[in-house]
């Protein structure tokens, strides 16, 4: 262990799920961009499924959900 | 009289582990307002295309996406690369990481070929203010990928050689940090730069 702050990481399976959310993810965000009738929904959608990506990655691949805050 | 060898005492100090991996979040922070700054200047200047072609134009979303899919997934080996060096698994470590670094190798091939393409097309980085911004942000963001790549290459070798010390130097999850914040970063080019403008 690099640091003595974790608490309990995922195992693999888990990494792979949360790899295969982005993924699905990624793919919803690619078809906004060309259903047709979302008007100005598509920006707010972009940005809220951007912002999703974000979180997921920072908070377990980051693992700022597992580390104890400073 | 104060003892300030007391107050000063060795083992008041954190973990060495910690310190680095603080210090590591700190140069994460700064970097988040140089890439702040540039994709700031990108969303002013994103409408000033002069006489070149515009975002609409000129790019490849369903190439872009699949760029952009395979540096996502990137951040799945990295974790995976850590995930086995925590279980003291080298080969799976080294594994992971070349893993890891071939993606981000083939992110970077797909952003030489997207910028060679626009050229051809017309959108030099002095054609427009649009164009400057773009390529500034974008190719520092690629520029980073290329370190993570030498640095992903280095731990690999580093590995294999028994020379991966966690107690000195960068380790996998420092490596890690800033290869996850270089997807993050990507994350938000991708919807704003990309997305967005089309």
């Amino acid at each position: 262990m690099t640091t003595t702050q974790h608490i309990s990481h995922p195992t693999a399976r888990q990494y792979w799920i949360v790899g295969g959310i982005l993924a699905v993810i990624t793919a919803i965000e690619v078809a906004v961009v060309y259903i047709e009738g979302l008007g100005g929904w598509v920006a707010p959608i972009l940005i809220a499924l951007g912002a999703a990506k974000f979180t997921i990655v920072a908070r377990w691949f980051m693992h700022l959900r597992f580390d104890k805050p400073l | 009289m104060t003892d300030l060898a007391e107050v000063a005492a060795p083992e008041a100090h954190p973990p060495m582990a910690h310190v680095r991996k603080v210090a590591m979040w700190v140069f994460l922070g700064s970097e988040c307002i140089f890439f702040g700054s540039l994709l700031s200047t990108f969303l002013l200047y994103r409408t000033k295309t002069l006489d070149g072609p515009g975002a609409e134009e000129i790019f490849n979303i369903p190439f872009t996406s699949a760029s952009s899919f395979i540096l996502l997934m990137s951040s799945l080996t990295m974790v995976l690369a850590h995930h086995a060096h925590e279980r003291r698994d080298s080969r799976a470590t080294r594994i992971w990481l070349i893993g890891t670094a071939l993606l981000g190798a083939t992110f970077l091939a797909g952003q030489v070929f997207e910028f060679t393409e626009f050229v051809q097309e017309g959108l030099k980085i002095s054609t427009s203010p649009f164009a400057s911004s773009f390529y500034v942000l974008t190719g520092f963001h690629g520029a980073h990928v290329a370190v993570g790549v030498l640095m992903l290459t280095a731990m690999a070798f580093m590995s294999a050689s028994g020379r991966l010390n966690d107690s000195e130097g960068m380790n996998v999850e420092l490596v890690g940090l800033y290869w996850h914040f270089v997807d993050v970063v990507w994350i938000v080019l991708f919807t704003v730069v990309y997305l967005l403008q089309v």
